[in-house]
């Protein structure tokens, strides 16, 4: 089989494999709306309850990264409640320059690029230049998405506290010795769960459990709220 | 006697039978904690399950009335609580009767079951106290009031820790579980909807008040109401339903914040706080609003409000512009990655699958090759010219035939190249030669034999 009609029918067949894989996804119901969460949180705000706001907005720049908006009432909501924030780094910024989803279908574009950039390579002797062009591009847009993927995955694990003041025990339980408090609207990382109970992690290093109820994860998994 | 039992019956509006049994005339005898009072006529007795409690704590109380069949007394109320640091819930008139056997003795027995709740913390004395008129000649003046006491109970009441006390926190004590819904999810603008909050649960439903929206942006509040649906006698378990008004004064997406509730549970002792989830509606605008002096009036104002309640605040977005189905990003989507997966093997074995063209990769090294004999012819070197060629015809050939150099054999060569076989043999035996001669090889015309190498080389490329 001629050289372009190999690669033909390897492109046809990545194409109806994608196809195939990415419509559970597409039929899935839509919830969620950046603006949506944006004006939820705007209400909260108004309302008083800036846990809530601090949460609803972090969830909203999560789909929304560079939307101004959203930042500047967060950074308000924030200062607000008092809750000081560490600066961004500059890969912080980066990583707020390109939507999630955009840096996704980058890295599943150079998934396919690699491949058939390693194909081309394999099968001809002639223009290899173009294949070698198709993997050093594939590569970078790999790497670009992987590296958005590490820099995002901590918020992953972030979450909000949404109650005035939410005790940090030493262990799960309720009548466990009160480590620190927490106030509303800061920023922790969840380490581990336990019951009714959260492992906590403050940006200056104290853990703590927390009542799951006194705090809200900024990327909720699947079919739990809060 | 039975005289007694009538008017006591047609009093109270008693349901006899509901406890023991009129025939058997089960012997029961005194609860725990009561005496016989007046000569040994009659009994009161308060029973509650915890003598700590806390403030508003619904605790639920047994209270049990026995008189001696044949005293000739009615009841003249209902029991009553003494002193005010407790509250009493509203007794029914109808108290359940029976009829039990104490010391010889047979007494009609009445019982209430209520509940109720300490108002301040403290150490306090609990009883109760029951007014009757007994008969004491045989007019019908001759009667004397009696009221006959429960035994005082000691009862620990405390406070509600202060903290941990949830701002939304407004009294209510117990173990509730909240929901909410709406009336619908997709109004006209100025059409009202009613939001409902549903909170189920056992404690104090007389402390249950959750805030609804005094004010919320976009939608004009009105009052809200709520109706309590007991599950019980006592009234200590139920579902109390607060209903609210909401009228949308903004088209668009609206969203309706979840609604806070905090209680305290006494059997955690702790505070605890729930939520509600938030109601996205979708408001279409009216014939009205849709002019656009007055949505540009409205935006103004809405603008204008936003701005006084909270100066700072950026406002509201007007058009969601794209929805999601989670919030994690794509690349931690399983679906998504499934799909990454998924074409890296099927790439994998594309590539597997694609052999290199065996000529076209050799074609390099058969041009240096071809390079290398034609100096050699040039400067007469037979036998690095002659083994060179055997050693690149034996590659070509090996693998254009896809077998090993070393199973090339003469007989080969005939078979697949006919005439060009033997001038191939007769090359690699001039080779021989050449090498027996110690090198030399006098009057060799390598020139023809390098067009002969060139020739098959050729063929193998095309």
């Amino acid at each position: 089989m001629p050289a372009y009609k190999r690669l033909l029918l390897i492109a046809a067949l990545a194409l109806s494999a994608g196809q195939t894989v990415a419509q559970p996804s597409t039929a899935s119901r839509a919830v969620y709306s950046a603006d949506g969460l944006y004006n939820l949180a705007n209400s909260y705000a108004r309302a008083g309850r800036l846990g809530l706001a601090v949460l609803s907005y972090e969830r909203a720049a999560l789909l929304a990264p560079g939307d101004a908006d959203i930042n500047a009432n967060l950074a308000y909501a924030r200062a607000r409640a008092h809750v000081s924030i560490a600066p961004q780094s500059w890969y912080a910024h980066l990583v707020e320059t390109i939507s999630p989803t955009l840096a996704a279908w980058l890295g599943a574009v150079g998934i396919v690029s690699v491949g058939m950039g390693l194909v081309v390579l394999r099968i001809t002797t002639q223009s290899r230049w173009l294949g070698r062009t198709a993997i050093a591009l594939g590569v970078v847009q790999i790497s670009l998405a992987a590296c958005h993927a590490l820099l995002l995955w901590p918020r992953m694990q972030e979450a909000v506290v949404l109650v005035d003041r939410a005790d940090a025990h030493a262990a799960p339980a309720s009548m466990a010795d009160t480590l620190f408090v927490l106030r509303e609207a800061q920023s922790v990382r969840m380490a581990g769960a336990y019951g009714t109970f959260i492992l906590i992690r403050t940006v200056g290093g104290l853990s703590g459990w927390v009542a799951r109820a006194d705090i809200g994860a900024v990327a909720p998994t699947a079919g739990r709220e809060r | 006697m039975s005289v007694t039992v009538l008017s006591l019956a047609l009093l109270l509006g008693a349901r006899p039978g509901m406890a023991g049994s009129w025939g058997g005339l089960p012997y029961d005898g005194l609860p725990d904690g009561a005496y016989l009072q007046a000569g040994g006529t009659a009994y009161f007795w308060l029973g509650i399950p915890a003598r700590t409690v806390y403030i508003g704590e619904a605790v639920p109380v047994e209270i049990e009335v026995g008189i001696r069949q044949g005293l000739p007394a009615t009841l003249k109320g209902l029991p009553l609580l003494k002193g005010g640091d407790f509250t009493l819930n509203k007794l029914d008139k109808r108290a359940d009767t029976r009829k039990t056997y104490i010391q010889g003795r047979f007494f009609d027995v009445l019982s209430w079951h209520t509940a109720l709740a300490a108002v301040k913390p403290g150490e306090f004395s609990l009883s109760a106290g029951m007014p009757l008129s007994v008969k004491t000649g045989t007019s019908r003046t001759a009667a004397r009031d009696i009221v006959i006491e429960s035994a005082p109970l000691r009862v620990h009441v405390l406070a509600l820790p202060v903290d941990g006390r949830p701002r939304a926190f407004s009294g209510a004590v117990g173990d509730f579980q909240i929901s909410s819904d709406i009336s619908a999810v997709s109004v006209k603008q100025g059409e009202p909807l009613t939001l409902r909050l549903h909170v189920r649960g056992t404690g104090n439903f007389a402390r249950v008040a959750p805030t609804m929206f005094d004010h919320l942006e976009h939608w004009k509040t009105y009052p809200a109401k709520s109706v309590f649906t007991p599950r019980d006698a006592v009234g200590n378990r139920g579902e109390e339903v607060i209903e609210q008004s909401l009228i949308a004064t903004e088209p668009g997406e609206q969203w309706i914040p979840g609604i806070d509730f905090s209680y305290f549970n006494p059997g955690k002792r702790r505070y605890e706080h729930t939520q509600t989830r938030p109601i996205r509606v979708s408001v279409v605008a009216s014939l009205r609003a849709r002019a656009p002096i007055r949505a540009a009036s409205q935006v103004a104002v809405a603008a204008a409000s936003a701005a006084t309640v909270l100066p700072g605040l950026r406002p509201d977005h007007r058009r969601p512009v794209a929805t999601h189905g989670e919030l994690r990003p794509l690349y931690f989507h399983g679906p998504f990655l499934a799909l990454c997966t998924a074409l890296t093997l099927l790439l994998s074995a594309a590539w597997i699958g694609a052999r290199p063209n065996p000529a076209r990769t050799s074609s390099k090294a058969t041009a240096r090759a071809l390079a290398r004999l034609k100096l050699a012819a040039q400067a007469g070197d037979s036998l690095p010219f002659f083994e060179l060629a055997r050693k690149t015809l034996l590659q070509t050939f090996a693998a254009r035939w896809q077998m090993s150099a070393e199973e090339i054999t003469g007989a080969e060569l005939r078979a697949r190249l006919g005439l060009a076989g033997e001038n191939i043999e007769r090359l690699f035996a001039a080779e021989d030669e050449t090498r027996y001669a110690g090198g030399a090889s006098p009057g060799t015309d390598l020139q023809y034999w390098l067009s002969i190498i060139r020739g098959q080389l050729a063929v193998g490329s095309r």
